[in-house]
């Protein structure tokens, strides 16, 4: 087996996964046995003696060893010996090493100085997990994790607050988890991008899948800028029955959980449960009682989460610090809307997003009159048009 | 040797030009027999038993010799059943049983109609065009059934002089006993109310102010328009306002909509000329020969049937993708070029395109509340299925949504004293102003008169009167909306339409903002 070192110390930790799951070992175990080996090609030459040595090594003086440890701690080492022994296996490990190294993707074991010591909390915790990306020790120092989540579809609303606490955490250095789904996660991911930040987006498929599709331009930025992770080896894809498990990384990750938006029967909702399982703090940002967008976020709240109106409320419940803000406040470009009559368009849009119909029905001016104000500011990027409903922009919330 | 023979002058449709047809009988020696010949199709070959059974229950007697007709010119092909009546004339004539009136001069009358069994005449289709044929030829008298009287002399000139007839007896008699005096009827009966049913009034549409608005520059600058909106929005009970407020037709437009309107058989015994506008909203099955038009002998489809008028298409994206690329050339030439192995034809198709279609899969949307569950991406996919040439010459876009509760009420119980909304009468005044304005700018520029949907010329800006500091700003959307110079072309020519509806002079930069709102914009998802 002539390969280069690096590929087949990937390859070990591929295979020692492999073992670990086939064995059920434990995660104490796993990293008794990686910890005390660099070296992972090392533990292909250890001997049944070996194991044991390795197995029976105390990391801690409490620990005290029974004879019935003993006895199962032989046996292991033999099923351990047998399994890493086992060629095909080996084979199946190197191939996808290969690919990993191929396309950019560093396994990481959890025993490794650099695997999210976050993870370690939970029951289910990877043996491994497949990164994309060079950012990740940079991201691993005393910078808090939060994780915003929230609804696929979100409303104009849902789009304001993603992009508001985001910047918020952003400025406070907090990196920012997200799944990289469609709608929240997205903005979330976007947000973080645009304002320099640090953003860690979780996949539950193997990397060579970009899931959803239109994200295929995010994921690649994100490889470059961010990083993301994933449990999977390429290979595998985005199937429904993962994307729960991918969930109990996403709140995992971090120390806290921010709901943006979430309608009350949402994948939004087994995200916020893990947290409650972990031990994490759950924000959850109230909304309108007028629809049922955001019907989930109430009920978290209901249930105890702490409401979320701005970036602080993380900060101070979590006693998280405030890291050096890095980046300019938005600026404001000077041009202001003065003509009564195009105030009156973004008065009224400052209570909610209107059609050109209503804001037509609105204004006292005759339609087309509307019309031609409404072109005038979006042109000047005060409002945009989504979903033909128009809402202000940052711009034009901080306007008059 | 006697010569038995008799010669009848009779006219067919060819697309929706009349054409002269001469038709000859001879009566030769031989066992007893009766052909037609010229390209006839099934309809004139089993007019023979028609025209034998009419001639025996008339009274007379079907001559009992080798009987030969032809159809003359021979090489082209002909159908129907309008020449029953022309050829059972000419066998009277040859067989000497019917002798010519000497008020007739020598000169034949021209005649068509289909016989029935016992003799009488029916209706058919195109009188309209056929008339103008022997109009042309310079015939002095035709024979017409009674029920297509009027039809046939909304088309012809004074001096033909027009006689309808109930039975072939009736037409023999003319033939013996000269014509009969014209009745005092009008030469040109009032015009008919229009080809479809009335138009809905636009003061019935309400809470959609800016596809009204869109509406009335469609109209207001022959302009092609686009309605993305949810099922139930109203699409076509919007687009169905539009011959209401279009301006009525032109005396020699109306000519020309009558022309093709009974080419394609759509006015059998109506009188008088078209008035209104066309309205034609085919199916989302249409084919392409049904809206292009064509066949042996070819006929007008869709496009030319909505010439002058409005061509509806809902369910763009349903519509089969080389459907939607024949929409190109009308668009473009308005006309449509018929090239098949027998003929090359060119059709009028100048009509006003309005397009509707789902914003996405379900439809929704636009609509509010979250029920909408497309993604983006299969909106994308949904939206892609308009061919980028099309939306390229489509000039106005509108979203529609469903209308409010309160709005569908107003809908059926208008309010009387409304101030708010104009009715389709004083939409129409405003629209007619519009288009004299552009009418008249033309002419000022030593250039037919175009709408300015159609005005075309490198220097667009110039001719238009569009102000540097407009143009700045149009620049400027350009630039920040990526718009394509097609694109940027759409949206001076629809600054300048909005400006004469305001019968503004001058350009400024609300009308060119306006403008901007009807922008296509397919992904609206904007960055706030």
């Amino acid at each position: 087996m002539e390969q280069p070192n690096d590929v087949m110390n990937l390859a070990m930790a591929i295979h020692l996964t492999h073992c670990q799951r086939t064995l059920n070992l434990r995660h104490a175990e796993l990293r008794k046995l990686t910890n005390s080996c660099p070296d992972l090609t090392q533990l292909m030459q250890l001997d049944h003696d070996g194991l044991i040595g390795l197995l029976t090594r105390k990391e801690d003086d409490r620990e005290e060893s029974s004879s019935g440890d003993r006895i199962r701690i032989q046996a292991q080492a033999f099923a351990i010996h047998q399994a890493l022994q086992d060629s095909q296996s080996q084979q199946a490990a190197i191939a996808l090493a290969r690919q990993c190294a191929h396309l950019a993707i560093k396994p990481v074991l959890s025993g490794d100085p650099h695997f999210p010591e976050a993870l370690h909390d939970l029951n289910t915790c990877p043996a491994l997990l497949y990164v994309r990306g060079s950012r990740l020790p940079d991201m691993l120092g005393s910078f808090p994790w939060v994780t915003v989540i929230g609804t696929r579809r979100p409303t104009v609303y849902g789009q304001k607050v993603t992009r508001k606490i985001t910047r918020g955490l952003c400025q406070g250095g907090a990196v920012i988890v997200s799944g990289l789904a469609r709608g929240i996660d997205t903005l979330a991911h976007q947000t973080a991008l645009k304002n320099q930040g640090l953003t860690v987006g979780v996949i539950a498929s193997g990397h060579d899948y970009d899931y959803p599709p239109e994200n295929a331009d995010l994921i690649a930025e994100m490889a470059e800028r961010g990083v993301i992770l994933s449990e999977h080896p390429p290979g595998v894809p985005p199937v429904r029955q993962n994307f729960p498990a991918r969930n109990r990384l996403l709140s995992g990750l971090s120390k806290a959980v921010a709901v943006m938006e979430a309608a009350q029967k949402s994948g939004t909702l087994i995200t916020t449960t893990y947290a409650a399982d972990q031990n994490r703090d759950v924000f959850a940002v109230p909304g309108s009682i007028l629809d049922q967008a955001s019907a989930g976020c109430h009920q978290l709240i209901r249930d105890g989460a702490h409401v979320l109106e701005s970036s602080d409320d993380i900060f101070q419940i979590c006693g998280l610090e405030r890291q050096l803000s890095w980046f300019e406040p938005l600026r404001p470009t000077g041009i202001e809307p003065k003509d009564g009559a195009l105030s009156q368009i973004i008065q009224a849009l400052r209570i909610q997003s209107l059609t050109m119909d209503e804001l037509a029905a609105e204004i006292p001016a005759p339609a087309q009159e509307t019309i031609a104000r409404v072109a005038l500011l979006e042109l000047q990027g005060y409002l945009v048009a989504s979903r033909g409903r128009y809402a202000l922009t940052e711009l034009g919330d901080s306007s008059i | 040797m006697h010569l038995k023979y008799g010669r009848f002058s009779s006219a067919a449709i060819h697309g929706i030009e009349g054409i002269l047809i001469e038709i000859e009988v001879a009566l030769l020696p031989g066992l007893p027999s009766f052909e037609i010949v010229g390209l006839g199709d099934s309809a004139i070959r089993e007019s023979r038993n028609r025209i034998k059974a009419a001639i025996k229950n008339s009274g007379f007697a079907f001559p009992p010799s080798r009987v030969t007709a032809s159809l003359a010119p021979a090489w082209m092909r002909k159908e129907g059943s309008a020449f029953d009546l022309p050829l059972a004339l000419s066998i009277l004539l040859a067989s000497g049983q019917v002798q010519l009136h000497a008020s007739f001069n020598e000169q034949l009358p021209g005649a068509f109609g289909e016989l029935g069994l016992d003799g009488t005449i029916r209706p058919i289709p195109g009188v309209f065009n056929r008339t103008a044929a022997i109009n042309q030829a310079a015939l002095r008298h035709l024979l017409v059934p009674a029920d297509n009287v009027a039809e046939a002399r909304t088309s012809a000139s004074a001096e033909l002089i027009i006689a309808g007839t109930w039975t072939l007896t009736d037409s023999a008699q003319i033939l013996s006993q000269g014509m009969p005096l014209e009745s005092d009827e009008p030469m040109h009966p009032p015009a008919r109310a229009a080809l479809a049913d009335k138009a809905p009034d636009i003061r019935m549409i309400q809470g959609q102010a800016k596809a009204v608005r869109a509406l009335t520059l469609a109209a207001a600058g022959w302009h092609p328009l686009l309605m993305l909106g949810s099922p139930g929005s109203g699409k076509t009970a919007l687009a169905s306002t539009l011959p209401g407020i279009l301006p009525p037709l032109a005396p020699d437009e109306a000519r020309m909509v009558t022309k093709i309107h009974s080419a394609a058989n759509r006015m059998v015994g109506q009188p008088g000329l078209v008035s209104e506008r066309p309205f034609l909203a085919p199916h989302a099955g249409v084919t392409r020969h049904a809206l292009t038009g064509g066949g042996s002998p070819p006929v007008p489809g869709l496009f030319s049937l909505s010439h002058l008028g409005v061509l509806f298409l809902d369910e763009l994206t349903q519509l089969d993708s080389s459907v939607i690329d024949m929409l190109r050339q009308p668009l473009e030439d308005r006309e449509i070029h018929l090239s098949r192995m027998r003929y090359n034809l060119v059709l009028p198709a100048d009509f006003l395109l309005v397009a509707a279609a789902n914003p996405c899969r379900c439809g929704e949307y636009f609509e509010p509340g979250q029920r909408c569950h497309c993604t983006p991406d299969s909106v994308a996919r949904h939206l892609g299925k308009i061919s980028g040439p099309l939306l390229d010459r489509l000039d106005l876009a509108v979203e529609v949504r469903r209308p409010a509760p309160d709005d569908l009420i107003k809908t059926v119980q208008p309010r009387s004293g409304d101030q708010e909304s104009v009715s389709s009468p004083q939409l129409r005044q405003k629209i007619a102003a519009a288009w004299q304005i552009q009418a008249d700018r033309c002419r000022a520029l030593g250039m037919a008169p175009v709408l300015n949907g159609r005005f075309e010329d490198p220097d667009l800006a110039g001719l238009l009167a569009i102000p540097p500091a407009v143009l700045r700003l149009a620049g400027h959307a350009a630039e920040r909306y990526h718009l394509s110079v097609r694109s940027y072309q759409k949206l001076l020519r629809v600054t300048r339409t909005i400006a004469d509806l305001d019968a503004s002079a001058e350009v400024t930069m609300e009308h060119l903002a306006e403008a901007l709102g009807y922008r296509i914009n397919l992904f609206p998802e904007g960055q706030l």
